[in-house]
């Protein structure tokens, strides 16, 4: 809020500096942000946390400077004398909604002069950033920065009654608010509004309306002053999109304890400035004002909570210039609580102000610190094991929004999933929670592509969303590559081939790093029955598994995603979910004695159809069981001359070992030769070398 | 006799050091040293020597031999050295550039924070971004009709689960709940993650963002308690050098509640920061998990991840973090 200097100082014996108003307030949690000269006066904006309603007036500000700082604390203390008639013949105030609008009063002044503010009213409002209108208009403002009370002033000879009825709007009833240029709107039946005998004048707390505002010919004036409920006024603040000074005084809370002095502030400053005769009492209508309430502070507690030790005096002391009336009784005081604080109800609130007199800054800190050891947690350590381990891999790390555009998601939504949606305009064109972290890997690969980043392998770990065929949202975390292809000469498949089995390797990196060397990753082509179906935006698409679970699937991202996202050139891309990985983190690991003698290699070339796959071949010599052989290893495939058209020829090595002895060559013969007889017959094979 | 010994070994000593290159060495060698050489000749005039000379000339010969053979094969060495020399290479090329690989600037703070916080004893808690109201709001002690539930500041998804709208979540404080309703008190943990806020995205602002939560229940924490912990961090993160300030402030899940500034180096100036805010935890938090407020005491903190790293590392643009311009991220260890 922007505060005067002079201004608080009215209300302060003595005044204060600006550099004390700014230091003062700020150590009462009220920030001070800035300052600007203006004129002969300082204005100092000063931040207003949601719960001190009371301090958005220059009065609460000056009460709390006084009480951190011992000075003494003056408010006004009006006194008006009325000679007219009684107010309540001259106007009936109906309240319809006394739990929305708990008090509602009137007052009434005939015959006053609009004209200009007197120069000192006019000044302070102009500190302040206010435009100074007429003098009616003014002691209004003013009074609501006084006090922190909005109060409105109708033209009483233009309030159909004259009345004034305190109602909900009637559905697509029509209002006028105040205000050049402004357009009228149509009140929902959900708004509270001050009404004259037929129309909505004003709505309630919030804004006053057009057709009843004072103007330089108005000369009888009713006064509102009121509380609303502020459930109330914010939503109709918010509904109507029309905010105000005043309701963002009512939204953070009124108490009707003042109603009746800003109003009587607000008659004095009237009668002073334009004058007119003041009509007797005032017509009011809702809910008796509460009484004080009282909150209880053991001494004890508080000393305990804050951790220092307090002389019970110095409570007392700062509980008493906080307007408290603290009452010590066995360790406990009693305390009355000031009615403009409605953010005090609980003794905890009382803990507050005794640690904001106390002053946070004077809390003292310990050298040291005790500590209870925590448990190991596997999951935290292995998410740094694998962004570090990517990272030593050549991949950089990215953080992506996690809402994208409907476009981005639709591919890569599972197959019986819809997406997780924002319902709210203000997401704009990316409304959906992410179903997978490729399609933004793949904004980001084209961004960098813009930047002529080149060869660039990309990771992210993140949360991904969708809705399930159920209705239940559904989110996981997962794992997601995207890679550069080395080569864009897809012909042969080699290069396509050779990237692959880069990405495919660094996630048999991950997965022995973290489930250990003897879980298997396995890729299967999508669609067999024991893997999930094509993903639809990948060509040479794999499904992976751990041990014989699906995690996830890799490929080459397929030419038209490519071309949607703006790629010049083939990437390939994984997705994993990290979940059944990190369950099994940190593996066990048992140390092997290396093999104490050496082995024998036999190479064997096969010209074998393309459908035959590599893992048909493994799983087929590994089913042969032949003696001393290890699993056979992958060596190379080849595709061109002289090798057929729709043939390849995969190279693989055998591998014998004996444990307690050096083979001789014609022990592992026989073997070798099964393992060629039965690439024969199994895969009709040719074999070479 | 055995003067010209002396010469043979005077001439071969001068030869030996003027050959400039192998194929000289190794024509010296074979002048000298080799089945034919000079020396071989002087061993074979041996056999005319006089019976009595005969033991001084051979030993002085057979010094001399040791004398060459050992010259010659320090002189080979050096040559080949030379003249082998490695293949011919520029030392002054640029480095291939190994580990292109990079930890985002934003999760390696997170680690850094992590850990000294789990040296403080804190273990990570978890839960999910896509929320319900109670572990958003109510527990929070934030009721229906408070500004902070408006749906100007939170991405709501359409519809309702289980008689719960569900939105993003708006804080990491959900995770306290979640962590309270699963385990007993005492507990001592960080969340940290992605939370949202429909902000229009400019330098300062993004609409999503990363925040590190604390909480620590046990019987009789304290506001000092609070303020040690906070203080420990910043002296474990920035330096001997770093503070830590308190201003109090209101946040409807801890009272009292404060602002949180940490003094830390920028550019080699220590400078305060506000990095986010704390308090002990509302007994209205602690009913709504089950924790007995009279018998548990609790804080809570929480820390904007960007906000340190931008401050720390000079970066003046928020939407800089997001759009993972490699060249941006490299520039980071």
């Amino acid at each position: 809020m922007k505060t005067s200097v002079r201004w608080i100082n009215d209300y302060l014996d003595p005044p204060a500096s600006a550099d004390e108003q700014a230091e003062l307030l700020t150590r009462a949690g009220l920030p001070f942000d800035g300052r600007e000269t203006i004129g002969d006066d300082i204005q100092q904006e000063i931040e207003t946390t949601s719960n001190r309603g009371d301090c958005l007036c220059h009065l609460g500000l000056a009460r709390e400077v006084a009480a951190l700082s011992g000075r003494t604390l003056r408010a006004p203390a009006p006194r008006n004398t009325a000679t007219g008639p009684k107010a309540s013949g001259v106007v009936t105030v109906v309240n319809e909604r006394p739990d929305l609008c708990p008090l509602y009063t009137a007052r009434v002044i005939r015959g006053v002069r609009i004209g200009r503010s007197p120069d000192w009213l006019a000044a302070r409002l102009r500190a302040i950033g206010q435009i100074p209108r007429n003098n009616v208009v003014d002691a209004t403002n003013f009074v609501m920065f006084e006090w922190g009370q909005p109060t409105h002033v109708f033209d009483l000879a233009k309030l159909e009654g004259p009345a004034i009825v305190v109602r909900l709007a009637r559905a697509g009833e029509p209002f006028l608010p105040i205000g050049e240029g402004s357009v009228e709107i149509t009140l929902r039946n959900s708004d509270l509004v001050i009404a004259d005998a037929s129309r909505a004048v004003a709505i309630a707390g919030v804004k006053g309306g057009a057709l009843t505002a004072v103007t330089d010919r108005t000369t009888d004036i009713l006064i509102e002053a009121a509380t609303f409920d502020p459930l109330a006024v914010r939503s109709a603040s918010r509904g109507l999109r029309i905010a105000s000074d005043s309701s963002y005084r009512f939204e953070r809370g009124v108490h009707p304890a003042q109603v009746d002095l800003a109003a009587e502030r607000l008659v004095e400053l009237i009668l002073e400035s334009a004058g007119g005769t003041l009509c007797e009492g005032s017509v009011f209508a809702g809910n008796p004002i509460p009484g004080p309430r009282s909150v209880s502070l053991r001494l004890d507690r508080c000393r305990r909570l804050l951790g220092i030790d307090l002389p019970a005096e110095r409570m007392l002391e700062w509980l008493a210039t906080l307007g408290f009336e603290p009452a010590l009784s066995d360790g406990v005081a009693a305390c009355t609580v000031p009615p403009q604080r409605l953010d005090i109800e609980r003794e905890i609130d009382l803990v507050e102000e005794i640690a904001r007199m106390a002053g946070l800054d004077l809390l003292p800190v310990a050298d040291t610190l005790a500590v209870r050891l925590a448990a190991p947690q596997p999951t935290v350590t292995a998410r740094r094991a694998i962004r570090d381990a990517l990272a030593g891999a050549g991949f950089v790390e990215t953080i992506t929004h996690s809402l994208v555009a409907e476009a981005a998601a639709q591919a890569f939504l599972p197959s019986t999933a819809s997406p997780l949606r924002v319902g709210d305009e203000r997401a704009g064109p990316e409304p959906i929670l992410r179903p997978s972290i490729v399609p933004s890997l793949l904004r980001v690969r084209r961004h960098n592509q813009d930047g002529g980043v080149e060869a660039l392998s990309l990771f992210e770990l993140a949360t991904v969303f969708h809705v399930q065929a159920d209705g239940m949202h559904h989110e996981h975390e997962a794992l997601a590559l995207v890679a550069d292809l080395a080569s864009t000469d897809r012909a042969t498949g080699g290069e396509d081939g050779a990237a692959l089995r880069a990405l495919r390797g660094t996630l048999e990196r991950l997965v022995s790093m973290l489930a250990g060397n003897d879980v298997v990753l396995d890729v299967l082509p999508p669609g067999d029955p024991s893997t999930a179906a094509p993903a639809g935006w990948l060509d040479a698409e794999g499904i992976v598994q751990v041990d014989g679970q699906s995690i996830g699937r890799l490929g080459i991202v397929r030419p038209a995603v490519q071309r949607q996202f703006g790629l010049d050139r083939p990437v390939t891309a994984a997705e994993i979910q990290l979940g059944p990985l990190l369950d099994r983190y940190p593996p066990e690991t048992t140390a092997r004695a290396l093999p104490a003698f050496p082995a024998i290699e036999r190479d064997i070339s096969a010209i074998v159809d393309e459908q035959v796959s590599w893992r048909d071949v493994r799983q087929a010599l590994l089913g042969l069981e032949l003696p001393h052989a290890e699993p056979a290893q992958f060596v190379t495939v080849f595709r061109g001359k002289p090798i057929p058209p729709d043939r390849k020829s995969l190279t693989l090595r055998l591998r014998f070992r004996a444990a307690d002895r050096t083979l001789r060559h014609e022990e592992i013969e026989p073997a070798a030769a099964a393992a060629a007889a039965a690439l024969r017959s199994r895969f009709n094979a040719d074999i070479r070398g | 006799m055995i003067s010209s010994i002396a010469q043979l070994e005077e001439a071969a000593l001068a030869e030996l050091s003027a050959a400039g290159d192998a194929d000289a060495l190794e024509q010296w060698r074979i002048r000298y040293l080799g089945t034919h050489g000079r020396l071989k000749e002087a061993m074979t005039g041996l056999k005319d020597v006089p019976k009595a000379e005969k033991p001084a000339v051979g030993k002085r010969l057979n010094e001399v031999k040791a004398t060459l053979e050992q010259a010659f094969a320090v002189r080979r060495e050096a040559q080949a050295a030379t003249s082998e020399g490695g293949p011919r290479i520029d030392v002054t090329e640029p480095g291939l550039p190994a580990g292109l690989g990079r930890r985002h600037v934003l999760s390696r703070t997170i680690d850094e924070i992590v850990e000294i916080f789990g040296r403080m004893g804190f273990s990570v808690a978890e839960g999910p971004e896509v929320e319900d109201e109670f572990h958003n709001f109510i527990a929070l002690n934030i009721p229906p009709g408070h500004p902070a539930r408006d749906p100007a500041d939170n991405f709501y998804m359409g519809g309702t689960e289980e008689g719960s709208k569900l939105l993003l979540r708006s804080q990491t404080s959900t995770v306290q709940i979640r962590a309270m309703e699963k385990t007993a008190p005492p507990l001592k943990v960080v969340a940290v993650g992605r939370v949202y806020r429909p902000d229009t995205h400019d330098a300062t602002h993004y609409s999503m963002f990363h925040q590190i939560e604390g909480l620590y229940v046990d019987r009789n924490v304290t506001m000092v308690d609070l303020k040690t912990t906070l203080f420990q961090f910043a002296r474990a993160y920035f330096g001997p050098e770093a503070e830590v300030r308190m201003r109090p402030s209101f946040f409807p899940f801890t009272e009292p509640s404060a602002e949180v500034d940490m003094k830390m180096r920028i550019k080699g100036q220590w400078q305060w920061v506000e990095l986010g805010g704390c308090g002990l935890v509302d007994p209205n938090v602690f009913r709504a998990v089950g924790y007995d407020p009279e018998e548990w005491s609790g804080f809570a903190f929480g820390l904007g991840i960007e906000r340190i790293a931008m401050r720390r590392y000079g970066i003046s643009d928020i939407r800089w973090l997001f759009e993972n311009d490699a060249r941006f991220l490299r520039q980071f260890g």
